[in-house]
C-alpha cells in the first residue's frame, strides 16, 4: 500500500509546491488505486504544508518546483520527494502507476536528467530537479525507469 | 523579458531571463510559462493573467521564482499586453527584475536574523541560525551549550519548533532542580509499590515527552549513577520505571544543555566519558550577551513588546541614555537578566518611554554611587562614572595613572569624581602602583 500526494492547480502539476494549494491524494496497492481523495493546503507557510502531506499519511509527493530547504524538511518529515515535475495531472499520475515519470516531458524545463548507467541517470549538476534519478518511484516501490523494484526507494537521499 | 501567447506558451525568451531562471531559451520557448518561470505569483497571482483579462499592465509586483537548483530568486515583474502590428492582443509580455542583490542589502541594512523565536543582529547568531534547520531536521541528540540566562530553552524550544516532531509535546527538565532520588523517578516514572507512598503507576518525564522532545537542562549535575541509565536510555531507546520490569520504549527526541564545561567534567571524572560521546551529538554554542551587544536594543524591544502586552502597557520604547546604560552592562546573567532589568522598569515607567530613572537601582549604582539628595543623574554622567571606576580600579586607585588612561587632566579627574560623588580612596594608590 502506498499513498502519495500531488499537487495541482488548474488539472495540471502545481508550478511552485512553496505555494500550492491542492492536493490529489491517490492510494495504490499493488500498482493500482484504491483511493482517492482531495485536500486543500491552508497552511501559510512551505514547512506547514509540507508537515501536512505527512499527516494526511503520505509517502510521497510528486510536485513542481519545491525550494531545497522545504525539499529537506519534507524528507525529514518522511516524505519521498519526486519534484520539478510538470504536465497534466492525470498523466502525471498514470505516468508514476507506470513507473514512467522519469520520462523527458516530465520533467520542468532546465531540470534535464544525465543518463547514468541505465538507471535512470542524476540530476545535472548543480540541479535539486526531482528524485528523478535518486528516488525514482512508482507505487509500491516501483522504480521507474529498469525492472520494476530495482532503484527505488534506493539510494535516496535528500539534497 | 518573455513573451507568451494566449495559451501561456512562451514565444520569446531573452537572454537575462536565462540568466535569472537558469533556463536555456530552447529549453523554454513553446512551454507553458508556469512551468519555466515556476514563481510564487502563477498560481493565484499571476500578473500577465491580470493584464490580458483587464487589459492594464501590472508594475512592480513582488515575489520568488524557483530555481532547478532549489533556490528561490527573490524577483518583481511587471506586465503589459502584446499586441501584432494589426493592434490585435496575440500574448502578454513580462519584464522580471532579479532582486537578490537588493533583498541582500535590504537585510543588510535591516540587519537582522530571524529563526522562529529567536531574533539577533549578531553575526555570532546568524551562522547559528543558519544550521538550525538542519540540526531540527536530525534526529541526534543535541547538546546546548552556553552560560546561564543565554536562552538555552529557547533554543532547545526553537529546535523543537523546527523539528518534524513538533505537533509533539516539550517537555523540559532541569536536572539541576531535583535532588538524586527524586530526579530518577521523574525522569523514567514508577510503577505501584515501587516505594513506600508511591501509590499509583506515574509516568516518568520521558513518557511524557512521546512523539515529541524531551529537554534536559543542567545535565552536567546529574550523579555518576543516573548517567548510567540515562546512557542507557540513549543507546537503547528504552526507559526502565522504577519496580518494573518491563521495559518501555523512549519515543522522543532528547536535547541537552548545560554552563558547565562536561569536557572538562569528563576529564575529572565527574562525567561518565561514554556518555559525553552519546549527547556530545551535535553542539549549539549560545554566545553570552556581552559578546554580541548589538542584540540588546533588538531583545529590549521584544521584552517590551511582550510585558506591553503581558501587563496591558503602552511603553513605546527605552530612551537613548537608558539604552546607553544598558549597552554598558557587562550582563554577568545574560539574556535572563536583561528581561528581569525590563520588567523591574516596568514597575515605575507606566507610559512613555523607559528612562534611566526607571532602571533598577545595581545598573545605575553600579555606574555612580547616588548622592545624597540628588535627582535622576543623565545617562552620561553614570556612563562617566563608570568608566572613572574602572580605570581608578585598573591603575590601583593611582589617579594619575586613571586620568592618564582616560585621557583627561588628574584634576579634571578630581573635579568629576567629586561631582559624581565618587570617593577618594584613604590611601591614594601611587605607593604601590607598579609604572
Amino acid at each position: 500500500m502506498a499513498k502519495a500526494a500531488f499537487t495541482v492547480w488548474e488539472n495540471r502539476i502545481a508550478p511552485v509546491f512553496d505555494v500550492a494549494r491542492h492536493v490529489r491524494l491517490v492510494e495504490t496497492e499493488n500498482g493500482r488505486i484504491v483511493r482517492e481523495d482531495r485536500a486543500e493546503l491552508t497552511e501559510e507557510s512551505p514547512v506547514q504544508k509540507a508537515r501536512r502531506i505527512a499527516d494526511l499519511g503520505c509517502g510521497i509527493l510528486v510536485c513542481g518546483a519545491i525550494s531545497r530547504p522545504v525539499q529537506e524538511m519534507a524528507s525529514a518529515f518522511g516524505i519521498r520527494v519526486i519534484s520539478f515535475m510538470s504536465g497534466d495531472e492525470a498523466e502525471v499520475l498514470q505516468a508514476w502507476l507506470e513507473g514512467r515519470l522519469d520520462e523527458e516531458r516530465f520533467a520542468m524545463p532546465g531540470c534535464r536528467r544525465r543518463a547514468r548507467g541505465g538507471r535512470g541517470g542524476r540530476p545535472g549538476r548543480g540541479s535539486n530537479c526531482g528524485g528523478r534519478g535518486r528516488g525514482r518511484c512508482g507505487p509500491d516501490g516501483r522504480a521507474a525507469t529498469g525492472p520494476a523494484g530495482r532503484g527505488a526507494g534506493k539510494n535516496f537521499k535528500p539534497r | 523579458m518573455f513573451t507568451v501567447d494566449r495559451e501561456w506558451r512562451i514565444t520569446f525568451f531573452n537572454r537575462a531571463a536565462e540568466a535569472i531562471t537558469g533556463i536555456d531559451r530552447k529549453d523554454a520557448v513553446g512551454r507553458r510559462c508556469s512551468d519555466v518561470f515556476r514563481s510564487s505569483m502563477c498560481e493565484s497571482e499571476c500578473g500577465l493573467r491580470l493584464t490580458l483579462k483587464t487589459g492594464k499592465p501590472v508594475i512592480g509586483r513582488a515575489g520568488f521564482i524557483i530555481r532547478a537548483d532549489g533556490s528561490r530568486i527573490p524577483i518583481s515583474i511587471s506586465t503589459a499586453v502584446f499586441r501584432d502590428s494589426a493592434g490585435r492582443v496575440i500574448g502578454g509580455v513580462e519584464t522580471f527584475r532579479d532582486l537578490s542583490e537588493l533583498e541582500a542589502l535590504r537585510r543588510e541594512l535591516e540587519g537582522r536574523y530571524r529563526v522562529g523565536d529567536l531574533v539577533s543582529r549578531s553575526p555570532l547568531m546568524r551562522k547559528l541560525f543558519e544550521v538550525l534547520p538542519a540540526v531540527a531536521a536530525s534526529p541526534s541528540t543535541v547538546l546546548i551549550l552556553g552560560e546561564t540566562g543565554t536562552g538555552k530553552e529557547v533554543m532547545a524550544r526553537t529546535i523543537h519548533g523546527l523539528s518534524p516532531r513538533n505537533r509533539g509535546p516539550f517537555v523540559a527538565v532541569n536536572c539541576g532542580a531535583f535532588p538524586e532520588t527524586l530526579l530518577e523517578s521523574e525522569l523514567f516514572g514508577y510503577k505501584a509499590g515501587a516505594f513506600t507512598g508511591a501509590g499509583k503507576d506515574k509516568p516518568g518525564r520521558f513518557a511524557m515527552a512521546r512523539g515529541g522532545t524531551i529537554f534536559l537542562d543542567e545535565i552536567g549535575e546529574i550523579s555518576t549513577a543516573l548517567q548510567v541509565k540515562l546512557l542507557r536510555v540513549l543507546q537503547e531507546r528504552v526507559v526502565e520505571p522504577l519496580g518494573s520490569t518491563h521495559p518501555v520504549p523512549a519515543d522522543c527526541r532528547v536535547l541537552v544543555a548545560t554552563n558547565r564545561d562536561l569536557a572538562e567534567l569528563t576529564r575529572k571524572g565527574a562525567f561518565r566519558e561514554d556518555l559525553y560521546y552519546r549527547v556530545n551529538v551535535i553542539r549549539v554554542e549560545l554566545p553570552p550577551l556581552r559578546s554580541r551587544k548589538e542584540d540588546i536594543p533588538l531583545l529590549a524591544d521584544q521584552f517590551i513588546e511582550r510585558f506591553n502586552r503581558l501587563q496591558a502597557r503602552a511603553v513605546t520604547g527605552i530612551s537613548t541614555e537608558a539604552l546607553s546604560l544598558l549597552m554598558a552592562h557587562p550582563w554577568p546573567g545574560n539574556i535572563r537578566e536583561l528581561e528581569n532589568v525590563i520588567e523591574r522598569s516596568f514597575i515605575l515607567c507606566r507610559e512613555g518611554a523607559i528612562g534611566v530613572g526607571h532602571l533598577p537601582e545595581e545598573l545605575t549604582l553600579q555606574a555612580a554611587p547616588r548622592r545624597a539628595g540628588s535627582e535622576l543623574r543623565s545617562g552620561h554622567d553614570l556612563l562617566d562614572a563608570r568608566a572613572i571606576r574602572s580605570a581608578l580600579e585598573k591603575n590601583a586607585f593611582n589617579r594619575s595613572a586613571a586620568a592618564r588612561e582616560l585621557g583627561i587632566h588628574k584634576t579634571t579627574l578630581f573635579r568629576m569624581m567629586k561631582r559624581l560623588g565618587i570617593p577618594r580612596p584613604g590611601k591614594d594608590g601611587r605607593s604601590g602602583h607598579k609604572q
